[in-house]
């Protein structure tokens, strides 16, 4: 098997892991913020409704971590330096905003922190990008 | 490119983490009395700017490892931004249905948070590829680490003592006790170590 046809077999196994996860997300995400907003739950059950998405998310975050794993020496270093960057951004941009947010200097909306793991997802994808096409 | 050592990392990152208490015990209570914008700016973002070199001390790292350890720290990485990410999902849920109580300044827990789930699994991934990450690496021994942390931690308790602040203490207290009987622990192991013939160990552990 060429190296070509490798990589797609492994593109393919990850998205076939990855795409059913995210849409997972994408339809339990609104399933579970409309009764928060409309309904009145019992503390219990805004818990579980309010934590539905993070199933799907947990699958997301497998997927990735197994695709990582299955790959070649080259591609695990774009994915380390990938990640290494990514959580550098990442821990750099929140660490600083939450010191200009506890001076005030900033306002501190509480739904922010929802925007971590996308955030994370989407420069993780811009620096693979980048790297990748750097060592092509 | 010139090699750098797990000793002159940890000295570095020891150096760096001491400093950053400093700042944040001495000039951090300042922030909130100041009046004027920029000096308020400039002392925010001084602690950032110390873990800006604690991040270049990691990435120095991770470019000097070895291709296992660098296996190692993708796991650990990967793994770091995955509990971060769900557990500020999960926050960032609870705090939009009103269960929690949190604004945005819970941001400042995302770098710490990302650290210790780094070395946790880092530690965890090493154990199972046969080193046990503890016992130095080349650098200072896992005791004199957990000495400094300690004692670091103990003047950040006073501290938050003096200025009343029983959240912060109690806290303190907490996480210092912790670390206190992994002292322990690493005290016995080493008395153990030293007292202990190895082949009785061997007979032991067989039995």
């Amino acid at each position: 098997m060429s190296d070509r046809d490798q990589t797609r077999t492994l593109q393919q196994r990850y998205l076939r892991e990855f795409l059913p996860a995210m849409l997972g997300y994408v339809i339990v995400l609104p399933i579970s913020i409309t009764p928060l907003l409309r309904v009145e739950l019992s503390t219990v059950g805004k818990v579980v409704v309010a934590l539905l998405p993070v199933v799907p998310m947990v699958f997301v975050v497998r997927a990735m971590l197994r695709h990582m794993l299955r790959q070649d020496e080259l591609q695990q270093r774009i994915e380390l330096q990938a990640v290494a960057i990514t959580c550098a951004v990442i821990g750099m941009a929140s660490f600083s905003l939450g010191f200009l947010q506890n001076v005030r200097v900033l306002p501190s909306p509480p739904w922010l922190m929802l925007w971590v793991l996308p955030l994370t997802i989407g420069v993780y994808g811009v620096v693979r990008f980048l790297l990748a096409r750097r060592y092509r | 490119m010139r090699r750098f050592t797990e000793k002159q990392y940890q000295r570095q990152l020891l150096s760096a983490m001491s400093l950053y208490v400093g700042v944040m015990l001495l000039a951090w209570p300042s922030v909130k009395t100041t009046g004027s914008v920029p000096l308020k700016l400039a002392l925010a973002l001084l602690p950032a700017a110390l873990m800006l070199y604690v991040i270049g001390l990691m990435a120095r790292r991770i470019l000097h490892s070895d291709e296992l350890e660098q296996r190692t720290h993708m796991i650990a990485l990967g793994v770091a931004s995955a509990v971060v990410g769900a557990a500020s999902l999960v926050g960032g849920f609870l705090a939009a249905a009103k269960l929690l109580r949190l604004d945005g300044t819970v941001l400042i827990w995302v770098f710490p948070l990302q650290l210790f789930a780094y070395g946790l699994t880092r530690w965890l991934v090493n154990r199972r590829y046969g080193h046990d990450g503890v016992c130095g690496e080349g650098g200072f021994p896992f005791r004199q680490r957990l000495l400094l942390i300690l004692a670091l931690m103990a003047a950040v308790a006073l501290a938050a003592y003096w200025r009343h602040d029983d959240l912060d203490f109690g806290m303190l207290a907490g996480m210092g006790s912790a670390l206190v009987l992994v002292l322990a622990w690493q005290g016995f192991r080493y008395w153990r170590k030293r007292h202990v013939p190895s082949g009785t160990r061997d007979a032991e552990r067989t039995r």
